[in-house]
């Protein structure tokens, strides 16, 4: 006696949760870098220090990022998130933030070779605006220049 | 569809962990600055450190406790400051470092460097407080 042959259904693999979730992961990894970005100008020359503290590891608390770049011909130019601003509005902007959390944290990312003049006056900006706790930026390897 | 997002994605995570990694060097600010306060105070420190530009305008002349060390030798302060250390000197001691204007800042960092790597944690800066009009 001849046995039918066991019917076979197709399995079809569905591939839309895990597009999903694809997706999500690559707008939240697109978003951090963003962000990241905004804050700290990657195109600052940082200084080296051989002493200097891994940045992820240190309980900075609230954040206020300065950078400041050297402008060809003599100068600098100060960016807060990626926008340029006078001296003025970095006071003003400082104060503000003093205001919301008196525990802020100015730090200061600034190009190696600037006269120090320039990171001086953020430094006066922050004693006037009364923000105690200064963080400068550095890259932590070499001889830090010795 | 699932391929090219799947590069995406793995480019971005690449991307975020493979940036260049930052240290930061905190100090704070003295409670005698700030709004009301900018009087010109004369503090005493444990260590002076002086920074100047060379005539050539390139170097930077180091001078701790009146003492001149070499152009440029940050090394030799990180010495200095280690021998002071192990002389007895107290780690807590304000260490006032004092640049002229047109010091690079990496020379500044060096110096605050040598401090820290010696193991002496307490380092303020002489500012100037007309600096701010100057640069502006």
């Amino acid at each position: 006696m001849l046995k039918a042959a066991p019917s076979t259904t197709p399995v079809r693999l569905n591939l839309a949760p895990m597009v999903d979730v694809t997706m999500c992961l690559l707008i939240f990894f697109m978003v951090a870098s963003r962000m990241v970005q905004r804050e700290n100008n990657s195109n600052v020359d940082l200084p080296i220090a051989r002493s200097a503290k891994d940045a992820d590891k240190q309980e900075l608390g609230k954040r206020f990022v300065v950078n400041l770049r050297d402008v060809d011909g003599g100068g600098v130019s100060y960016l807060v998130q990626e926008k340029e601003v006078s001296l003025a509005d970095v006071f003003e902007r400082l104060r503000a933030e003093r205001r919301r959390d008196a525990d802020v944290n100015c730090v200061i990312r600034a190009d190696r070779d600037l006269p120090y003049k320039y990171v001086q006056a953020i430094m006066v900006c922050c004693a006037r605006a009364d923000v105690r706790k200064v963080t400068f930026s550095a890259v932590p390897r070499g001889d830090g220049g010795g | 569809m699932v391929d090219v997002v799947m590069v995406i994605l793995v480019f971005f995570m690449l991307g975020t962990s493979l940036k260049v990694s930052e240290g930061v060097l905190p100090t704070e600010l003295p409670s005698h600055l700030g709004p009301g306060g900018q009087a010109r105070v004369h503090v005493v420190p444990t260590v002076r450190i002086s920074l100047s530009t060379t005539n050539s305008g390139r170097g930077c002349r180091i001078r701790v406790m009146d003492r001149d060390l070499p152009v440029n030798s940050f090394a030799a302060l990180a010495s200095f400051m280690q021998e002071k250390r192990l002389a007895g000197a107290d780690p807590t001691g304000r260490v006032l470092i004092a640049a002229e204007p047109e010091v690079s800042y990496q020379s500044v960092i060096s110096a605050m460097d040598a401090c820290v790597r010696a193991g002496f944690g307490n380092i303020q800066f002489s500012v100037n407080l007309d600096i701010a009009a100057e640069v502006e």
